[in-house]
C-alpha cells in the first residue's frame, strides 16, 4: 500500500477540527486524530458503527475541509467491476460497428475505435484515480459490507498500487493517491487483508450530552428544554429491544418535525410523540412495540434528564 | 502531522529498541487475549506512533487503536492492555534518554520531523520479537479478566428433567430428511451460486442473447439483455433447543437429521445446541454418518435435557461468536418457546438477530396442533421479531414449509404474528 507523507493542506489537528466545526459536525478527540492520522500516513481510513452515527457525513465534511471533490461509490450486493471502475458503453459500440458497415460515409470516416475514451463509462473507482488538478479527492466508498467478498478482493488490487488496468486503453495511474473512506454497518465481517491495509475508527453510538450537541448545531431554533427533551426519550428508546435502533439523523429528522408542528414552551407529550414516531422508528414491529405506555414510561424516566449511561451530566439539570 | 514540537528538531531520534520492543509486546499480548490484530499491526502501529509520538497519552491511545484494531468488540480489551503498556512505554523512553544522555533531545525523541516520511526516517531494520522486559511483567489482562468458558453457565436446576449425555443412536431415517431440506434450500438462499439466470436488470450483459435477439430486427440491437447470478446458496446458522420439554415432543433422531441435512445443503452452517447451557456443536453435526455425529456429541460429553433458556443462549453467541449472524444468514431457532430464564434478555437477544438476519424462521414442534397459539412467555415474546413461525415435527413438516415458502412470502406461512393477544 502506498504511504506518503500529508499530500493535503491540513497541516494539524486543529486545523482539521476547525473544518470539522465549520461544518457542524461534532467530533470527539480520537475522530479527529485518527483522521489526522489517515491524511498522514495516505493510509484509507475504515470507520465502522451502527447506521446513523455519521460515517458518511464524516466523508463529505473530510472532503469539505480538503476543499476537494467528494466522489461516493454505494455497495451493495452483487456490486461489480462494471458498477465500481468502468464499463464500456455497448450499445453506442454496438452502433458505431452497424453504422460503419453499413458503409455510411460520416461514419467510416472517423477511424476511432471502439474501444476508445468516447465509449468509456467512468465508475467512481476510475474517477477517483483521474485527476486533473492535483488535488486528491476523498473516495467514499460507502456501506462496503453490503457488497461481496469478490468486490472485496477487488477492491484490494485497486487500493493497493492506485491504479487500473484496462487491456483496451492501457494502466490508469494515479497521480495523486485518493483520499480513502469506507464506511461499514458491520453486517457482516470484512476480509482481513482489507482490514489490515486500512486504519479503524469506530463511531459509537452518541451519549447524551453528544447528542444533544449535535442536534443543538444541526436544528437551529430548537428550544433547549425541547432538545434535551428528545435526545432524553431517544436515548431511552434506544433501551428497547427494537428490530431497528434510531440513529442521529432520525433524532435530527425527529427534532425538525417537532419544531415545525409544535407549540414552543410546553412539556412533550404522549400523543405528539405518537403521532410522530414515524421519524424515530421504521419498522411497524417496533412501532407496535412502543406503545402509549411505553411512550409515557420513556418520557418519565428519561426525557428531561440524562440517562443512566451519559459520562457527564446535564449542565441544564433537570 | 508529526508531534508538534518535532519539527524544531533537525535531528529527531530513531526508536529506541526498547521502544519497539514494548510495542511489539503489546500487540503480541492483545492477539493473544483474543483480539483480531492483523498481521502487520506492529508495522502499522510504530507508522502510527512515529506520527502522533508518545507525549499525550490519550492521542497515542487513539492513533494505536485506529493502527492495531479492526472491530469494535476488542476495544475494551485494548483499553485495559494500554494502561499497561503505557507505564511500561514511559520506562522505555526514560532508560533510552539516559542512555542517551545529556545530548537526548528535550522532546520525546521517538517523532520523525514533519517533513521526513517514516520510511525515509532511520528506522531500525527489524522490529525485535519481544520486549526485554517480558520476563518481568508480561502484559495481562489480570484477574479481572475472567475466563471465557464462564460466558457458558451451567445451571443444575431443571424444572422439566434433569441433563442427560448423548448417547449414541443408530442414525436411520435420513433419506426423506435430506429430500425436505434440498428443497427448503432452494427458497431459503440468500447467496448468488455459480449458475446465472436471465434478469430485467441483471448484473452484466447477456451478449449471446443480444446477437440473438438482433438477428429478428435486421442486426440491429435495440435492446442490451442483462443476466445475474441465480441465489441457490444458503449462509444459515440453527439454534436448537435440546431441553426436557422438547426432547418429550420431539424424536431426536429427527433433529440430528436434520441438523445434519441443513449442514450438508447450505454452503455455510453453524449449528448450536441450548438448554441451560449452550454448545457449538458444528463439527459433530459435520461427521460423516449420523452414528459418528452421535459418537461425538457423546464424545464431547455434551448434554442435553435441561430447562431452557433461549435468551442467554443466544445472548451467549451473540457475546463469543457476534459473526456468525450477519445480514446474509438465515437464522433457524428450533425450539418450543418454553423460556425459563430472563425474557428481557430474550427480546434483547432476538432484536439483535432480528436486526443483522434476513430472515428468522422459528420452528416449533408444539405449532403442529391446530389449537397452538403462542401464548407461552417466551414464545410471545420472541414472536414479534419472528418473520415464520412454523410447526417442526417431522419430515412433512420440513417438506410443507418448502411448499411453502416457493409459493409466498415468509410473513405469510405459518403462524402469523400479531394474533397474539
Amino acid at each position: 500500500m502506498t504511504s506518503e507523507s500529508t499530500r493535503t493542506d491540513i497541516d494539524s489537528e486543529a486545523e482539521l477540527r476547525e473544518a470539522f466545526d465549520a461544518a457542524d459536525y461534532v467530533a470527539d478527540d480520537e475522530i479527529v486524530t485518527t483522521v489526522a492520522l489517515a491524511l498522514s500516513l495516505g493510509k484509507p481510513l475504515l470507520v465502522e458503527g451502527a447506521p446513523g452515527t455519521g460515517k458518511t457525513e464524516l466523508a463529505k465534511v473530510i472532503a469539505a475541509a480538503l476543499d476537494t471533490e467528494p466522489i461516493r461509490l454505494q455497495c451493495y450486493e452483487g456490486l461489480t467491476a462494471e458498477n465500481a471502475l468502468y464499463e464500456w458503453n455497448y450499445t453506442k459500440q454496438l452502433l458505431a460497428v452497424q453504422t460503419r458497415s453499413s458503409g455510411d460515409p460520416e461514419a467510416t470516416a472517423n477511424p476511432d475505435s471502439v474501444f476508445s475514451e468516447e465509449y468509456l463509462l467512468e465508475r467512481p473507482l476510475l474517477r477517483a484515480l483521474r485527476t486533473d488538478d492535483g488535488v486528491p479527492p476523498v473516495l467514499l466508498i460507502d456501506e462496503v459490507d453490503r457488497a461481496d467478498e469478490a468486490f472485496e478482493a477487488l477492491l484490494l488490487e485497486v487500493l493497493s498500487d492506485f491504479q487500473i488496468s484496462v487491456p483496451e486503453l492501457g494502466t490508469v495511474s494515479a497521480d495523486v493517491p485518493p483520499v480513502v473512506v469506507i464506511t461499514s454497518n458491520r453486517t457482516r465481517g470484512l476480509s482481513d487483508a482489507l482490514k489490515r491495509r486500512c486504519l479503524y475508527l469506530y463511531i459509537e453510538p452518541p451519549d447524551f450530552e453528544k447528542e444533544r450537541h449535535i442536534v443543538e448545531r444541526k436544528v437551529p431554533g430548537l428550544e433547549t428544554d425541547l432538545a434535551r427533551d428528545i435526545v432524553g426519550f431517544v436515548q431511552g428508546l434506544r433501551e428497547s429491544s427494537l428490530r431497528k435502533q434510531p440513529g442521529i439523523s432520525e433524532t435530527l429528522d425527529w427534532a425538525r418535525a417537532l419544531t415545525t408542528l409544535r407549540d414552543s414552551g410546553s412539556d412533550l407529550t404522549v400523543s405528539e410523540v405518537r403521532e410522530t414516531l414515524g421519524c424515530l422508528l421504521k419498522e411497524a414491529e417496533d412501532v407496535e412495540h412502543v406503545d402509549d405506555e411505553r411512550i409515557a414510561d420513556i418520557l418519565e424516566q428519561y426525557a428531561g434528564q440524562p440517562t443512566a449511561n451519559s459520562s457527564t451530566t446535564d449542565p441544564d439539570g433537570g | 502531522m508529526a508531534g508538534e514540537d518535532a519539527a524544531d528538531e533537525p535531528n529527531a531520534g530513531l526508536f529506541a529498541e526498547s521502544v519497539y520492543g514494548e510495542l511489539v509486546s503489546f500487540v503480541r499480548a492483545l492477539r493473544a487475549a483474543g483480539a483480531e490484530v492483523p498481521s502487520n499491526a506492529s508495522v502499522s502501529a510504530a507508522e502510527a506512533l512515529a506520527e502522533a509520538g508518545v507525549t499525550d497519552r490519550e492521542r497515542t491511545r487513539a492513533a494505536l487503536r485506529a493502527a492495531v484494531l479492526t472491530r469494535a468488540d476488542d476495544r475494551t480489551l485494548f483499553d485495559r492492555l494500554f494502561e499497561q503498556f503505557w507505564g511500561r512505554l514511559q520506562d522505555a523512553i526514560g532508560d533510552a534518554r539516559s542512555d542517551d544522555g545529556e545530548d537526548a533531545p528535550d522532546d520525546d525523541g521517538f517523532s520523525f520531523a514533519a517533513d521526513e516520511a517514516p520510511s525515509e526516517a532511520e528506522v531500525v531494520d527489524e522490529l525485535p520479537e519481544e520486549s526485554e522486559r517480558t520476563g518481568e511483567r508480561e502484559l495481562s489482562l489480570g484477574e479481572a479478566a475472567g475466563d471465557a468458558s464462564e460466558v457458558y453457565e451451567t445451571s443444575q436446576y431443571s424444572p422439566i428433567g434433569a441433563s442427560e449425555s448423548v448417547t449414541a443412536l443408530s442414525g436411520t431415517g435420513e433419506d426423506g430428511v435430506e429430500a425436505a431440506v434440498a428443497r427448503l434450500t432452494s427458497v431459503l438462499a440468500t447467496e448468488a451460486g455459480r449458475s446465472s439466470e436471465r434478469a430485467n436488470a441483471g448484473l452484466r450483459p447477456d451478449v449471446r442473447r443480444a446477437l440473438r435477439t438482433s438477428v429478428s430486427t435486421g442486426g440491429v440491437l435495440t435492446d442490451i439483455p442483462e443476466r445475474r447470478q441465480k441465489r441457490t446458496a444458503v449462509r444459515g446458522v440453527v439454534f436448537a433447543d435440546v431441553s426436557r420439554s422438547m426432547l418429550d415432543v420431539l424424536d431426536r433422531e429427527f433433529l440430528v437429521a436434520f441438523l445434519r441435512a441443513a449442514h450438508s445443503a447450505w454452503r455455510s452452517a453453524r449449528t448450536f445446541i441450548f438448554d441451560t447451557d449452550v454448545r457449538d456443536v458444528t463439527d459433530a453435526v459435520a461427521a460423516p454418518t449420523p452414528t459418528e455425529t452421535f459418537e461425538a456429541l457423546e464424545a464431547a460429553e455434551t448434554a442435553w435435557g435441561g430447562g431452557t433458556r433461549i435468551g442467554h443462549a443466544l445472548g451467549s453467541v451473540r457475546e463469543t461468536n457476534p459473526d456468525v449472524v450477519d445480514r446474509r444468514t438465515v437464522v433457524v431457532i428450533v425450539s418450543d418457546g418454553l423460556e425459563m430464564g430472563d425474557l428481557e434478555d430474550l427480546e434483547t437477544a432476538m432484536a439483535w438477530v432480528a436486526r443483522r438476519s434476513p430472515l428468522v424462521l422459528w420452528l416449533n414442534p408444539l405449532a403442529k396442533s391446530a389449537e397452538y397459539e403462542p401464548t407461552a412467555a417466551g414464545m410471545a415474546a420472541a414472536l414479534p421479531y419472528v418473520d415464520c413461525l412454523y410447526p417442526f415435527a417431522d419430515i412433512e413438516d420440513v417438506s410443507a414449509l418448502a411448499r411453502d415458502l416457493e409459493r409466498y412470502p415468509p410473513r405469510n406461512v405459518g403462524y402469523r404474528a400479531g394474533a397474539v393477544e
